[in-house]
């Protein structure tokens, strides 16, 4: 017989119903397994959902920190070609010599020392290792030191018509930085992934 | 007879028994007030607007929820701020003008009008004070200045209107179920069924609902710019449409022994946990877990985009994916025949290919799989163009293949449709076999026409299409009665052709019954209409001799 048939003849029959009457209709020992068990898996998962979200927050402060470094570097870029410049170690229009080594005036090395002695910024924490963040050359996925590091990039236009528009290299401490600069500065998440903080001129 | 049936049609009703929109029949002179709230809020009214305005309300509600989650992303929050105020006006608006009709209307609903103070009565209830709550601070914090902190938890309260949607299903959910056990519950509440009512309803729309937020959270989470933005939130989604889930499945795993198939308390489940339902909601789950516990040993940002399998659980209530599966199972064997002439088509052009251009330009066709990949893209009709022949022999191979691709390519495509339009046909057969079945005792009982609901969504008929299978299922019934079997056929069958034999002499009586004797033997001398033989054998029949 179809089963359309059988469900004609049985309107509230189905598969299911096959109850005793006799059957203990209340919760079973099985049951309440389910529910102990139902009950740990929530508990499991919010507790991984919370280590997540732990960690998310580690990337949340790295950014937070790209994110200081940013609004430093635009405000005194603003400022650092004009004679009352209040950080002479990041002046504009200093050139260094063709040799300099880093750490010498007008490079970005001397700039670099005098912010981590003098502002807010030497006060960051990396929050994946608990000490100062670092700068470095390129977030690599395999490198798992680099979480929560800096990436200083100087942005280079290319001449007009080129297929990209500017080329990114690592700002090193012997870098000058006597001209009006593009830097993009971006930090490494716990994969090792750069996240763009922003682009800016300094 | 096309009377009788036109009159049975009417009477049917096909509208009512698929129910589709059904115009509430409300006299029109009623008083203002009652008038009123048989349209807007009486339940029991089928085709009012009561249903609709529930859905806007909780539609209404859940955006709610939303943007007060929003409002707490300062970077989605603030340059939008005037948005997210207007829309809490619009909220609180429509709110108060649903508490000030409920409060009028008060008298003629059901609960309270025995109530010596009918609108008291609506104030002082659960849902009036959960409404009262929604709406209370916005006009509030126009006297007292109120924390925005506490303002928007008190907005949370919103969140209670949604029970009165809930109580009536899970009410009824509960009446459905009294006599069953823990297991059978929660089987009502996960699988379709007869016991599933509104609550089952509710169930899948909610996993429906968290579906398209994950995937959502997933395909925004490629946008580097909201993902910057977003991230803490995308984190938290993840984690609460994984916990839902992971419930979701657990709950399916065991209760499943109450689906018809699955008996038995570990085969049962391993079958369902095999099936590639329940096996796309295993692997919507797998990637958080495995992100969380591998993450330190390999690299599985990779995963995350799997999340999108998350999409497929959304199949789980469509029956079309089923019948393209069925479609595909059976037609299997010509479409691997197809498959494999080209393939074979692929290798050859590809070697030809490579024959032909290989010295006019090694880089571009350095080697035959190199050569397969532009053969590929050539029969494809997709043509990038990055690799071209341009040798004579190349080009006219090229020419003859493009012209074979438009064909090759589409014997899939077209066995595809073409049987799927076979399923659909003998899908809707089998709904005409079941309809005649239903209508030879001429009326349709409750669980009858749920069949028929049932059917007509799941094969996507429109009320039309269904009356007209039913008019041609009348018609067939008719035909059946006027013309019963062949009598070849009857005489095939030695019984039936006794009781056909009976029938004959039955209605031969039931002649002579009716008819006058006298003048029917005098017609049947008039011009020997009946010979002697033929005359004899009536009057035997009547019992005359």
């Amino acid at each position: 017989m179809p089963d359309f048939l059988y469900l004609m003849a049985n309107p509230m029959a189905s598969s299911t119903d096959h109850t005793p009457n006799s059957q203990h209709l209340g919760p079973t020992t099985t049951d309440y397994i389910f529910v102990v068990f139902l009950a740990v898996v929530v508990v499991a998962v919010t507790w991984l959902g919370i280590i997540n979200y732990k960690e998310a927050l580690k990337t949340e402060v790295s950014k937070s920190n790209g994110e200081a470094w940013v609004a430093w570097l635009t405000e005194t870029g603003t400022t650092r070609f004009d004679a009352a410049n209040q950080h002479p170690a990041c002046k504009g229009g200093v050139k260094p010599p063709a040799d300099a080594k880093a750490g010498a005036p007008g490079t970005w090395g001397a700039c670099l020392a005098h912010i981590l002695e003098t502002t807010d910024l030497k006060d960051q924490i990396n929050p994946f290792f608990n000490v100062a963040p670092h700068f470095v050359a390129a977030c690599v996925p395999s490198d798992r030191t680099l979480m929560g590091a800096i990436l200083l990039e100087d942005l280079m236009p290319n001449p007009p018509g080129s297929a990209t528009p500017y080329v990114a290299t690592q700002l090193i401490e012997a870098d000058p930085i006597d001209y009006k600069m593009q830097l993009r500065l971006s930090v490494c998440d716990k994969g090792g992934y750069a996240i763009k903080v922003a682009e800016f001129e300094f | 007879m096309d009377k009788t049936r036109d009159n049975f049609l009417k009477d049917l009703n096909v509208e009512s028994i698929l129910g589709h929109d059904e115009e509430a029949n409300i006299d029109r002179n009623l008083p203002m007030r009652k008038w009123l709230y048989s349209w807007l809020l009486d339940p029991h009214i089928p085709g009012n607007f009561q249903k609709d305005l529930d859905k806007w309300i909780s539609y209404l509600i859940i955006i709610n929820l939303f943007t007060l989650m929003f409002e707490h992303v300062p970077a989605v929050y603030e340059p939008y701020r005037a948005w997210f105020e207007f829309f809490d006006i619009f909220s609180v608006t429509v709110f108060t003008i649903e508490y000030a009709l409920r409060l009028y209307l008060a008298p003629e609903d059901e609960e309270f009008k025995n109530r010596k103070q009918a609108r008291w009565g609506f104030v002082s209830s659960p849902f009036a004070i959960i409404d009262f709550l929604a709406v209370a601070p916005f006009y509030l914090k126009a006297f007292i200045p109120i924390d925005l902190r506490v303002l928007r938890f008190l907005r949370l309260l919103r969140i209670l209107k949604l029970f009165r949607v809930l109580i009536p299903a899970m009410a009824e959910f509960k009446e459905l179920n009294k006599d069953r056990t823990f297991r059978q519950k929660v089987h009502a509440l996960v699988f379709p069924s007869n016991y599933g009512g509104t609550m089952q309803h509710i169930f899948e729309v909610f996993i429906a609902v968290w579906v398209l937020l994950s995937v959502m959270a997933v395909i925004l989470e490629s946008v580097k710019s909201i993902h910057y933005v977003l991230h803490l939130q995308f984190v938290i989604l993840d984690a609460v449409a994984v916990a839902i889930f992971t419930v979701e499945y657990c709950m399916r795993i065991y209760s499943c022994v109450e689906e018809p198939g699955y008996k038995g308390a570990i085969m049962g489940r391993f079958k369902q946990a095999k099936s590639p339902s329940t096996l796309i909601d295993f692997f919507a789950v797998l990637p958080f877990f495995l992100e969380v516990f591998l993450h330190h040993l390999i690299d599985l940002r990779f995963l995350r985009v799997f999340r999108l399998a998350r999409l497929l659980k959304l199949t789980r209530g469509s029956d079309a994916t089923a019948v393209l599966v069925k479609v595909v199972v059976r037609e299997w064997p010509v479409m691997g025949a197809a498959t494999f002439i080209m393939m074979l088509l692929l290798v050859l052009t590809a070697s030809l290919g490579y024959l032909f251009e290989y010295d006019a330009q090694p880089e571009k066709f350095e080697n035959i799989p190199t050569s397969i990949y532009w053969a590929v893209i050539t029969l494809a009709s997709v043509g990038y163009g990055d690799i071209s022949p341009v040798t004579p022999m190349g080009r006219a191979m090229t020419s003859v293949l493009a012209l074979l691709g438009i064909g090759i390519f589409a014997i899939p495509a077209a066995l595809l449709a073409s049987a799927f339009s076979d399923e659909l046909v003998k899908e809707r057969d089998h709904l005409k076999a079941n309809l005649f079945a239903i209508l030879k005792d001429g009326n349709i009982s409750e669980a009858e026409a749920e069949m028929i609901r049932s059917e007509a969504k799941r094969l996507h008929l429109t009320v039309e299409e269904v009356n007209k299978l039913i008019e041609v299922v009348v018609k067939e019934h008719e035909l059946e009665e006027r013309n019963p079997l062949p009598i070849h056929k009857i005489a095939e069958n030695p019984a039936l052709a006794v009781e056909h034999y009976k029938v004959l002499l039955g209605q031969i009586r039931q002649l002579g019954v009716q008819t006058n004797a006298a003048q029917f033997e005098a017609a049947a001398q008039t011009g020997e209409r009946l010979s002697a033989n033929e005359m004899a054998l009536w009057q035997k029949i009547q019992g005359k001799t």
